[in-house]
């Protein structure tokens, strides 16, 4: 019985995926509708190369298309930048951070020195200026 | 890199409780219900005015992805169009700043 009841559980999942499946067959066919009636102003060329599209992305290359779609699909609803604040902000973060420790912090010291040294070699020449002046 | 592991895990959750949030607020307002397929119908029917324009073919289409969208699956339909918006309006960044800080102590 919990076999009987996993498999229908099974054939309501594929039930699903078929609907959606036939659901994103018609975003594409609408995306496909908008795109030729804003680029082609000729109505049966319109038509045909509506005909041509529904076909190759519809029925001859829906399972390598559909992937595509759906990545353009979640990259234009800014998946990208999650993807973004994820992985990059995190390393940049502690880039900035190791530079701080190790490279920047370093870097002003030594600008500090360089000035205290300039100073003390100014005041030095203001004291005993160099003969023949 | 168990830490960035476990913050992935929690931010995947959050989403998953934001894909939720609909069944919740069906589940504690039975009206919210209705309420979600009258807004369903009106986002689809704009969208699809908006691919084709007003006619026979925009009609054709809503009432397919209304028959699908809104009367089979339409709590489904409404967590998938809330996530859509959340990204859209560009809350993701808000959500992973605020997992992070919340549950992973700043990592």
């Amino acid at each position: 019985m919990p076999a009987l009841n996993a498999f229908t559980a099974l054939l309501g999942f594929w039930d699903i995926l078929s609907d959606f499946d036939l659901v994103m067959k018609i975003f594409v066919l609408l995306t496909i509708i908008s795109f030729v009636n804003n680029h082609i102003e000729n109505q049966n060329l319109k038509l045909i190369v509506m005909a041509l599209f529904a076909y190759f992305l519809l029925f001859d290359l829906w399972q390598l298309f559909l992937p595509v779609y759906g990545l353009y699909i979640l990259l234009m609803f800014g998946f990208g930048g999650i993807l973004v604040d994820l992985f990059f902000a995190d390393v940049f973060r502690q880039h900035h951070a190791q530079g701080m420790e190790e490279g920047e912090g370093a870097h002003s010291m030594e600008i500090l020195e360089r000035q205290h040294m300039l100073r003390q070699v100014q005041q030095r020449f203001m004291r005993h200026p160099p003969r023949g002046h | 890199m168990n830490e960035r592991g476990n913050l992935l895990l929690i931010i995947g959750i959050v989403f998953v409780l934001i894909l939720a949030l609909p069944w919740l607020v069906v589940a504690i307002l039975p009206q919210a219900d209705l309420l979600i397929k009258i807004f369903l119908v009106f986002t689809i029917y704009m969208m699809v005015r908006g691919f084709v324009g007003p006619g026979a073919l925009g009609i054709l289409f809503t009432v397919i992805l209304v028959y699908f969208l809104v009367l089979k699956y339409s709590t489904l339909s409404f967590s998938v169009w809330l996530l859509i918006t959340v990204l859209g309006v560009g809350a993701g960044s808000i959500i992973v700043f605020g997992a992070r800080q919340f549950f992973a102590q700043g990592h």
